[in-house]
């Protein structure tokens, strides 16, 4: 029937994995929230995932407007292009001329509700492959 | 009449049904942090009238003569029925656009709590079909071992 348990399957898998980038980049920020200077000693910028609705299926059912279930996945990752803030520390290494560092834009604030944001929605994909994994038992159970 | 009545392809469609239906559903969830995303459901008693037009026009299994002078029991050869067997697809249903009149900022309009509300209550009702498929059959069992 083209609609079989491996398509929600698929589906929540797709959101699980793309709840999973957004939790990294998350992570990467707070852990940067401090950092001066990247690997080629420039200044480290806020990732954020961008998500876009994947259509399954074959190539035939899909289309613009496809009716079908849709997965998701990230269709890329944004870095932030702000200036950073600048703190005054002469004695910092990375710190300059003037004797200012620049710190970059992430407010842990902002990054925390992400990642509980990020964290809920795993736990909602999670709970709906469980629900198929019921349905699937239950399925299984008519045998018996 | 037939050993495997009409309850028994219902309730075969019905779980084809809620399985399309959870398939949305779980897609909702999914996309549920997707910007512009448009949640989807489907009309379960529109759903079900629909598989069951199609499962009529499908071929089924008949009696048909091979030889000359075996009984006609007037089946139609497979492959001479039509529409032969067509695969029934998501687009073939009444999947429909859930209305909704408070987007997110990014235009997102899943609603969790009542798409995850949504899935629980379709599980049930599959479960239940899934046991009532079950219970048809076990009376099938009982009445072919002689009630044993």
């Amino acid at each position: 029937m083209g609609m079989d348990f491996l398509t929600a399957l698929h589906v929540s898998g797709t959101a699980l994995s793309a709840e999973r980038v957004r939790v990294n980049l998350a992570s990467s920020n707070l852990a940067n929230a401090e950092t001066t200077r990247d690997a080629n000693g420039n200044m480290y910028r806020r990732l954020d995932p961008v998500f876009e609705a994947m259509p399954l299926g074959d190539a035939s059912e899909i289309s613009p407007n496809a009716t079908g279930p849709m997965g998701v996945r990230v269709s890329r990752i944004v870095a932030d292009s702000g200036e950073g803030r600048k703190v005054y520390s002469p004695g910092h290494p990375d710190a300059d001329a003037d004797g200012f560092v620049t710190f970059p834009d992430v407010n842990p604030v902002h990054e925390v509700v992400n990642l509980l944001s990020a964290s809920r929605s795993y736990e909602a994909n999670a709970t709906a492959l469980e629900t198929l994994k019921q349905m699937a038992a239950r399925g299984l159970d008519i045998t018996r | 009449m037939k050993i495997f009545d009409a309850t028994l392809n219902q309730l075969e469609r019905s779980l084809d049904v809620r399985l399309l239906r959870h398939n949305l559903l779980s897609a909702n969830v999914a996309n549920s942090d997707t910007p512009g995303f448009r949640p989807k459901d489907l009309d379960f008693t529109a759903a079900m009238a629909s598989v069951e037009n199609h499962t009529q026009n499908s071929a089924t299994l008949q009696a048909v003569t091979t030889v000359p002078g075996q009984m006609d029991l007037g089946g139609v050869p497979i492959g001479s029925a039509s529409p032969q067997d067509a695969q029934l697809s998501p687009k073939d249903l009444p999947v429909v656009d859930i209305p909704s009149n408070n987007a997110s900022l990014d235009g997102n309009t899943v609603d969790l709590d009542r798409t995850m509300v949504a899935m629980a209550e379709n599980a049930l009702q599959y479960g239940a079909s899934a046991r009532a498929a079950s219970r048809k059959l076990a009376i099938l069992k009982y009445v072919v071992s002689d009630g044993n």
